[in-house]
């Protein structure tokens, strides 16, 4: 992989203006503010994980129809993001991971040491 | 809120109801809680009915309208509330209101669910509504996922370990037994759980509520209709719902639910009770580490400590704060919609001294239901007379 491959792939956040909150999710009226004074801003991407599971029987409305490792991640902007880690196994708190890419528009996670 | 008081309750057996229709459920709780309540029918002014999964599952909806024909009552409002699992607890809420507005003297909450003749994956199905699915759904995200989440990150920041948490099972389980409204029941061990099968790393098997049937309902009045009563009302000293965040990715930390702070906090402070006054607690074990962050969450404990409370027995039915004395929702089961009021019964009785989990000395109990991953929550604050 070359360098610039080996760069995360961002994730959009929505940013509030006023107080700064940061949302995942398509955001119009900050729920910290109420402030209207909304940007979409890339994430850069790396955060550590908060907590991850094995979802041994996905929901039959999934787009995922195998076991995966669903995980929670605080990205450095401090956003919670939930996203799957690359592997279905479970990824000790506090690890280090990157934005790898999106699958079915969920962002996929490996270690920052990972290729 | 010491102007209206529940005068009357009535509940079916939560668990499985072949043949059995949700308005059946519905029919046979609100009468048994109409008789209790020694009112005439025509003095119910308004029938709010709690439920979350009706039309996707039976494909019947217009419950309430239903129930107030089945019921004989008529001209009323029959209004269905929905806020996932936290509907009965809502239908509760909006009937104290009513009452307490003027709008009517006395007002009938009722929750119902019929869930056991659906397969589980349709019921995977059906819960998953009450996630935020533009954040959500696409991840997979299951509620066995939810709390999986919630324990590892608790495991995370406090070590609380499999054996706290199944110390809230075994004690669940073994409180559900003397429980005649209990579907599950059981003496289980550490070796019985961890044999159980992985749903979600680590929940297994028996951390997760049944799917069950089930109906609950709660008569509620102006305190002057039911001075003369046989038997006591019951003082709503608080009764609050709140709203809070549902994208998972909106909570500060996994480690609780900010609704139920919310929730607790204002009930406490319009009761003016702390938690130390409370003798018993019915809250919402939709899974079992989910008991350990709710009694965290509404103050019982500082946070972390809910596990140890657990192990060192102080949540038994003689224990410091008796919680889930019916069994909870792990062993009595989970009728969605009926499970908040399910909960106010199981404390009404407790307060009047009638419960077969009898906690000694009960005077004032407390009863939390919590909706999808925190978006809806009530607590409601009781006392005896």
């Amino acid at each position: 992989m070359t360098e610039q491959e080996n760069q995360p792939a961002s994730i959009p956040m929505w940013v509030c203006g006023d107080c700064g909150n940061t949302e995942p999710t398509k955001t119009i009226i900050c729920p910290i503010c109420n402030s209207q004074n909304i940007d979409i801003k890339q994430s850069k991407g790396y955060g550590k994980i908060v907590a991850s599971t094995i979802i041994r029987r996905p929901s039959a409305d999934s787009l995922f129809d195998e076991a995966f490792c669903l995980c929670v991640v605080r990205m450095d902007e401090q956003v919670l993001i939930s996203g799957h880690y690359y592997e279905c196994r479970l990824i000790e708190a506090g690890t280090s991971v990157r934005v790898l890419g999106n699958k079915h528009q969920v962002p996929i996670f490996t270690d920052t040491l990972a290729n | 809120m010491n102007e209206v008081v529940i005068s009357g309750v009535g509940s079916t057996k939560f668990g499985k109801h072949d043949g059995v229709t949700a308005i059946e459920l519905a029919t046979d709780a609100s009468l048994q809680a109409i008789v209790e309540s020694e009112l005439d029918m025509n003095k119910i002014g308004a029938i709010y009915l709690g439920n979350f999964v009706s039309g996707f599952l039976t494909g019947q909806e217009v419950l309430a309208g239903l129930l107030a024909d089945k019921l004989g009552i008529s001209g009323v409002p029959a209004t269905k509330v929905e806020g996932a699992c936290a509907s009965g607890g809502i239908a509760f809420k909006h009937a104290c209101m009513a009452v307490l507005s003027g709008q009517c003297e006395a007002a009938l909450a009722v929750g119902v669910e019929k869930m056991t003749h659906a397969k589980t994956s349709k019921v995977t199905q059906a819960l998953n509504c009450a996630l935020d699915h533009e954040a959500d759904a696409a991840s997979g995200l299951t509620y066995p996922g939810l709390f999986a989440l919630v324990w590892q990150a608790h495991a995370s920041l406090y070590g609380t370990s499999r054996k706290d948490v199944s110390e809230v099972i075994k004690k669940n389980r073994s409180n559900g037994l003397k429980n005649p409204l209990a579907s599950m029941g059981k003496i289980v061990t550490a070796e019985d759980i961890e044999a159980s099968p992985m749903i979600a790393d680590p929940l297994r098997l028996y951390d997760c509520c049944p799917i069950s049937d089930g109906s609950a309902a709660v008569v509620v009045t102006r305190a002057d209709f039911a001075q003369n009563n046989k038997i006591a009302p019951t003082k709503i000293k608080a009764s609050v719902q709140v709203s809070g965040r549902a994208k998972l990715a909106a909570h500060t930390n996994l480690c609780g639910f900010e609704t139920t702070e919310n929730a607790a906090k204002q009930a406490f402070e319009n009761a003016g009770v702390k938690p130390a006054d409370i003798d018993v607690v019915e809250l919402h074990d939709c899974f079992s580490i989910a008991e350990i962050v709710d009694s965290e969450d509404m103050g019982f404990m500082s946070k972390g400590h809910g596990g140890g409370w657990v192990s060192e027995g102080r949540t038994q039915i003689n224990g410091d704060l008796p919680i889930n004395p019916s069994g909870g929702l792990e062993a009595k089961g989970h009728p969605v919609g009926a499970t908040g009021l399910g909960q106010i019964y199981e404390v009404v009785h407790q307060l009047r001294g009638t419960h077969p989990n009898q906690v000694k000395n009960a005077r004032i109990g407390m009863t939390h239901n919590l909706g999808g991953t925190g978006v809806s929550c009530t607590v409601n604050i009781l006392a005896a007379e």
